[in-house]
């Protein structure tokens, strides 16, 4: 069985041999589960049969890719979308980001998707993971004309806790253009999912994201504001029960003058289970009058679950309003206490009291298909679905 | 006839501190007792014990509420046969909506007693008659609990828990502190109007003036942990006046 050295070919595949695979001394990789990288996986030369998904995708153009094989011959027909198949070394030059590089080297196209000027478009991509022992790697690019709307929805998920999946999505949203990226992971093998999104002129990049841990789920997200005046929003949920990992990375460069960007994450860390937070702002010296914040909130079921939450804010110029922080704790005992003494058992209160920390950021999504798949998911992993009710997730 | 809840020289410590040193109190169903005496006797203590709360470890002596041991029940078992604790400094639960909150309360409260529970529209109409009943802004309904309440819309939000939960024991923790006048009224009010032949009440305070509204068939005086004299409500008249100079041990 082959590496992942063994996936990657042309010029990637020689820059990935001298940087190497990522390993636990590398920073960006302190806390991730890099073995799982190390390891031997098998190649996939079919996709298996297209799965039911259950998921909430309603409208718009709908595509399933499964173990990272896009079907080029049966892409759907929107209006104002342009589907091309692409070299994977296109768009931007990737010379020691290990994850892109890796992806770039193994994914055999990848697929553009152009949203043509002043359109507005919707579109959800799922992706089935491997089976077994399998490596997928899946290439995405998407070109936001000025003016145009797209909204993006993505499913990742997959069975198998041997797995490997490598997804690279790569953005220009042009100016006065919005991207809205919801997006939820429920994969129980090692997935690395790396954006990287550039954002025009007055225009708005919005990123929702779940992500349910499982061996190793590893969200990155590079966002550089390049036109005056773009917005960046980053709402990020993670959840890791026993023995999952769950990773969210983001980085956020203000370069041009009155960007703005909000960075929010909040985790529910099970024991045994492991969240890892890091986030990075950097207000350039190009960027004046900016406004940045970062937070980071995460509550642990108890004392043996993990987490690692670094928030951080570097602003090399004196114009900026900026705010960053993160927050550790279990549950309020008082108000445990407080639902028990009006009649709610214990497991109830515990789940409503979670439910309600989890609620919050889930209520601010805009995505109405990433709420209900998230709730659905968090009401039969919260238990006591009878006390959580429909509404406590939507109630304000 | 047995009484409704009998406490029998119960001793209780937080951490190695004794707090409760001996106490005995019986209340029979239907009456109205008092607990008036000294910050730091020991009142809210005996109120936590009873509710089930963590942190207050009972060292002896026994509770029977209706001739059952109380002590060995949970919490959210305690509150579903009936005990209901009014606190002196109710929880703020960020989230969490005071509808959903207290309908998840009253629906577990009957799924443990074997009742069948309400629905949403059945629990909506009681919750909107009992909000009446102690003037509680109905807006107050769909926040979150406590949340940003001010300390009389607390205290009031549990007169109104109480109200929809029909406790067959209540005790109320100072509920009046924190009262404007008209608000000290209308809780009372709310109070009064739960009062029954079968309900036993426990009011904590340390004011003379809730007893002219909430008129107690009983009042105790605890100092240091035991009650140091119980009497009828000329009792409260006296402490008003004198303090509790003559009952400090
Ligand atoms: N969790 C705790 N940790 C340490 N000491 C405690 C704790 N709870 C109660 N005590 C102590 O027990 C004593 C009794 O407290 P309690 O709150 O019962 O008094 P109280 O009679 O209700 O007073 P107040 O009139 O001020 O409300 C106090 O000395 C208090 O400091
Ligand atoms: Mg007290």
């Amino acid at each position: 069985m082959p590496s992942l050295l063994e996936f990657t070919s042309g010029d990637a595949a020689e820059r990935l041999a001298s940087l190497g695979l990522p390993h636990s001394k590398i920073e960006d990789w302190r806390f991730s589960p890099a073995k799982l990288l190390n390891r031997d996986y098998v190649s996939l030369d079919t996709p298996s049969v297209v799965p039911a998904t259950g998921f909430s995708l309603e409208g718009g153009a709908q595509l399933t890719i499964v173990d990272g094989f896009i079907p080029f011959e049966q892409l759907p027909a929107a209006p104002g979308v342009t589907f091309s198949k692409v070299g994977p070394e296109t768009v931007q030059h990737f010379e020691a980001h290990r994850m892109a590089v890796l992806n770039e080297g193994g994914a055999s196209s990848t697929l553009k998707v152009e949203i043509a000027a002043n359109q507005s478009v919707r579109m959800s991509i799922v992706h089935r993971g491997p089976e077994a022992n399998g490596a997928a790697f899946t290439r995405l690019h998407f070109v936001v004309a000025a003016g145009a709307r797209l909204e993006l929805e993505e499913r990742f998920f997959g069975d198998s806790s041997e797995s490997f999946s490598s997804a690279v999505t790569l953005a220009e949203v042009g100016d006065s253009a919005t991207f809205r990226y919801a997006r939820m992971h429920s994969s129980a093998g090692a997935i690395s999912h790396s954006v990287f999104v550039k954002v025009g002129q007055h225009a708005s990049f919005a990123s929702e994201s779940a992500l349910f841990g499982g061996a190793m789920s590893r969200e990155e997200l590079q966002v550089r504001l390049e036109g005056t005046g773009a917005n960046a929003r980053i709402s990020a949920l993670g959840v890791a029960a026993a023995k999952t990992h769950a990773e969210h990375r983001a980085r956020i460069d203000h370069i041009a003058p009155r960007c703005t960007s909000d960075m929010r994450h909040r985790a529910l860390v099970h024991a045994h289970g492991t969240s890892v937070f890091d986030g990075q702002t950097q207000v350039h010296q190009s960027g004046p009058k900016a406004e940045a914040h970062q937070i980071s909130r995460n509550l642990l079921v108890d004392e043996r679950a993990k987490v690692h939450a670094k928030p951080h804010l570097e602003i090399d110029h004196d114009e900026v309003v900026a705010s960053h922080g993160a927050t550790i704790g279990q549950l309020d005992a008082d108000a445990l206490y407080y639902l028990q003494a009006r009649g709610i058992p214990e497991e109830g209160a515990r789940a409503m009291l979670t439910a309600a920390f989890l609620g919050e950021p889930i209520e601010e999504w805009a995505s109405a298909a990433l709420k209900e798949d998230v709730s659905d998911r968090l009401r039969k992993d919260l238990g006591a679905e009878a006390l959580l009710g429909d509404e406590i997730f939507e109630e304000s | 006839m047995t009484a409704l809840l009998q406490i029998e020289d119960l001793h209780v410590q937080v951490g190695e501190t004794p707090i409760l040193k001996g106490l005995n109190l019986t209340i029979n169903a239907g009456e109205v007792h008092a607990v008036m005496g000294p910050n730091g006797a020991g009142k809210s203590t005996l109120s936590y014990v009873l509710s089930g709360r963590e942190g207050y470890e009972v060292t002896s002596g026994k509770v029977l509420y209706k001739g059952e041991d109380l002590l060995e029940k949970s919490i959210s078992e305690r509150a579903a046969s009936g005990i209901f604790l009014a606190l002196q400094y109710p929880v703020a639960i960020p989230g969490v909506s005071n509808l959903h909150f207290l309908r998840a309360a009253l629906n577990s409260q009957r799924k443990e007693r074997g009742e069948e529970e309400l629905s949403g529209a059945a629990f909506m109409k009681l919750a909107r008659q009992k909000a009446k009943l102690v003037e509680l802004d109905p807006k107050l309904l769909k926040r979150a609990v406590n949340d940003g309440f001010s300390g009389g819309e607390k205290k009031r939000n549990e007169i109104f828990q109480m109200a929809v939960l029909e406790p067959s024991l209540c005790l109320l923790d100072e509920t009046d502190s924190g009262l404007d006048v008209d608000a000290l009224r209308i809780v009372s009010e709310g109070v009064n109007a739960l009062r029954n032949e079968e309900r036993g009440m426990l009011v904590i305070t340390h004011y003379q003036r809730l007893l002219d509204h909430i008129v107690p068939d009983v009042v105790h005086i605890l100092v240091d942990g035991k009650i140091a004299e119980s009497g009828d409500k000329d009792l409260a008249l006296r402490v008003e006046s004198e303090g509790y100079q003559g009952l400090r041990a």
